[in-house]
């Protein structure tokens, strides 16, 4: 049995507490977020061949890293980049915090989801653009936390991904 | 037009009343109940009693309604009149109070009561010898003998990423959300360092929610967490410590190198359930002295001691009885010493006595143990006067010596030798009385002239014949062996005695 922290990450009302809704059933409820920032929950699935759990650990929502935000992603082995495709300020934001943790963290797996893909006629993102990420080798999904479109294919794409970023340090260690 | 519109209110009613009937008339007593206050409320008083009741009973609608209509008029009250709102308490906050004060005096008695117990039981004595023993305050041992606390379950923790790496509990239906528990925990350490600007390395280590409390022990790797029920003893903490501590000495390159795999750790789980103390558990203490095998190897040790020294002082005992019942031996004095089984035994022995050393051996003493001093003395025992005189008779016998002619094996005068046999013959008889078997050797000699094998037949016949004519003065065949003295000393022509009782031959 495989265990990674993954960390989410976005801004404020993006849909990420809804996204882990969707992925796991929590034993914490929301007071956690506003109270000590983060909640914590945990979700079993099989990915690349291995038994894994995935540690979700929720963060309150935020544009900028404090100190304590910072603290809490310590220790990750991914994280998923959560933007609202109807806001664009909430995309902008993403592609910031992105530059920020990669520097911090540059062995962690991401993922990007670009939710809310039930409202894509107003979406003020463009799929050019994402595509244009896909290019740089980013895993971009569209997801509905509503509907629940893409979410599992999202998280079992981030959790293959951390098996093999596993089994290969394990190998050359 | 004026005049008519009366009258067409007039008609509208009388065509209401034509359409209605009755009905119209009740419609008009319900009007005016309705209009009229002091009606309704007089209707509703009769009423608001089931309504309350109903509704209190079906949902809490009315008590949440209700609630700050009667907090304001208490806090009104209160404002307005303390003396009639203290009034009003007095008959609750009386019982109250007693109630609270009886409790703790209850409390109280029931902590003094402990402590005489402890200062003066056995328990309380064992306790000492406990904190004697292991270097620890005497409270200390208190707290950990008589703490009521069970540690419920034990988290191991890596520290980076605060995933669960192994847990251990006493409830099985909650190892499912552990990891969950793990993870929040050290989110809840990480917010409680930064909310309040603590000193950096100071870390969160205890989280109490009333009688359930967290204890988390840091490490460079790794955290070890348990949630504790009661109240733990402090050297909970130093077993916390000892045992993280055997984590990253035997998975130190495991933690460094963690990647997610907690499958690495299985064999962290002795250290973990090192940390499920509880109070029926006494493997807390924190000493390292295993004292029961100590006690049972020093009850063993002490018991033999006391069974060996018993079981010797009955040997010993046996030895007196032995010589005091031997004749000719007297115990004046008889000594044992305490410690190191050393005796000391002094008396009179008869030379006759039997030989105390013969005694001793026969009764398992160790010979080395016991020192003897015999003075000799001669016994009146008829047993040893009679020996003695059985004694000289053969002496006698031994100094009678028969003589012959040269060349000659037989006695040309024969009344020595029928001296000899007279005295011979007493003392057989005499040997008879007391109980000895007497043998007689007779002995040939003959002098040193001529060849030798010629004088030892020479010595052979006339010991021989000296035995014939024995036999024919009527002693006793039996008594008499006859040889030949060939042993070249002292050679003379004659034929001498020597007798050999069994008294002697035993002794």
């Amino acid at each position: 049995m495989l265990h990674f922290k993954v960390c989410l990450i976005g801004s404020f009302g993006v849909g990420k507490t809804s996204l882990v809704k969707r992925f796991v059933s929590s034993i914490y409820d929301d007071r956690y977020l506003t109270t000590v920032g983060v909640r914590v929950d945990r979700r079993e699935l099989r990915a690349a061949g291995h038994d894994v759990t995935l540690v979700l650990w929720d963060l309150a929502g935020e544009d900028n890293f404090t100190g304590l935000s910072m603290k809490h992603l310590r220790g990750m082995s991914g994280y998923i980049l959560v933007v609202d495709g109807t806001r664009r300020d909430s995309y902008l934001a993403a592609l910031r915090l992105q530059g920020e943790v990669a520097a911090e963290h540059p062995d962690a797996r991401f993922v990007l989801l670009a939710n809310k893909s039930d409202l894509r006629e107003d979406w003020e993102i463009s799929p050019i653009e994402l595509e244009g990420l896909s290019g740089e080798g980013w895993n971009v999904h569209a997801t509905s936390a509503k509907t629940g479109d893409g979410v599992e294919e999202a998280f079992e794409q981030l959790a293959g991904t951390l098996v093999e970023a596993a089994l290969s340090a394990a190998q050359t260690a | 037009m004026a005049d008519r519109k009366p009258s067409s209110a007039e008609d509208y009613k009388r065509l209401r009343r034509i359409l209605l009937g009755r009905d119209f008339d009740e419609l008009e007593m319900l009007r005016a109940r309705l209009d009229e206050p002091e009606l309704r409320s007089e209707e509703t008083s009769r009423i608001l009693p089931r309504a309350v009741d109903l509704s209190a009973n079906s949902s809490t609608e009315l008590r949440r309604s209700m609630q700050p209509v009667v907090e304001e008029g208490l806090r009104t009250f209160g404002r307005r009149d303390p003396q009639g709102f203290s009034d009003v308490l007095f008959p609750v906050i009386g019982p109250a109070v007693r109630k609270a004060v009886a409790s703790s005096m209850q409390s109280l008695i029931d902590g003094l009561s402990r402590t005489l117990e402890q200062s003066l039981s056995l328990r309380s004595l064992k306790w000492r010898f406990d904190a004697l023993r292991t270097g620890k305050s005497y409270g200390e041992i208190v707290l950990l003998r008589s703490a009521l606390f069970r540690v419920e379950q034990v988290f191991l923790i890596h520290r980076d990423t605060g995933i669960l790496i192994e847990h251990r509990t006493l409830d099985p239906a909650s190892a499912r959300d552990a990891g969950l528990v793990s993870s929040m925990l050290t989110a809840i350490r990480d917010f409680v360092v930064d909310s309040f600007r603590v000193t950096s390395g100071d870390e969160l280590e205890t989280v109490q929610f009333g009688e359930l409390s967290i204890w988390i022990q840091g490490g460079p790797r790794a955290l070890l967490a348990c949630a504790v029920r009661g109240s733990a003893p402090s050297s909970l903490r130093e077993v916390m410590q000892e045992n993280l501590e055997r984590i990253h000495f035997t998975h130190y390159e495991a933690l460094e190198q963690f990647r997610g795999d907690i499958s690495r750790f299985t064999e962290t789980r002795q250290y973990l359930d090192a940390c499920m103390l509880g109070r029926a558990d006494e493997s807390i203490r924190p000493s390292t002295v295993r004292w029961k095998p100590l006690v049972a190897a020093s009850a063993i040790l002490l018991a033999a001691f006391l069974y060996w020294t018993w079981f010797d002082s009955g040997r010993w005992n046996l030895f007196l009885n032995r010589l005091s019942s031997e004749a000719g031996i007297t115990i004046t004095s008889a000594h044992r010493a305490f410690w190191g089984g050393q005796y000391r035994v002094t008396g009179l022995r008869d030379p006759l006595a039997a030989d105390p050393n013969a005694i001793l051996a026969g009764t398992g003493l160790n010979p080395a143990n016991v020192e003897q001093r015999w003075d000799a003395h001669l016994s009146l025992d008829p047993k040893f006067t009679a020996e003695r005189t059985l004694e000289e008779m053969e002496r006698d016998l031994s100094r009678t010596a028969l003589r012959f002619g040269a060349g000659r094996y037989e006695m040309d005068d024969e009344e020595d030798l029928e001296d000899a046999a007279s005295d011979i013959q007493k003392l057989l008889r005499f040997s008879e009385k007391t109980g000895h078997v007497v043998r007689i050797a007779v002995i040939g000699s003959a002098d040193p002239v001529g060849p030798p094998e010629t004088n030892r037949e020479l010595s052979r016949k006339r010991a021989e014949w000296v035995r014939q004519r024995l036999i024919q003065l009527q002693v006793p065949a039996a008594a008499l062996t006859e040889e030949a003295d060939v042993s070249g000393t002292a050679l003379r022509r004659r034929v001498t005695f020597r007798a050999k009782s069994d008294a002697r031959a035993g002794r």
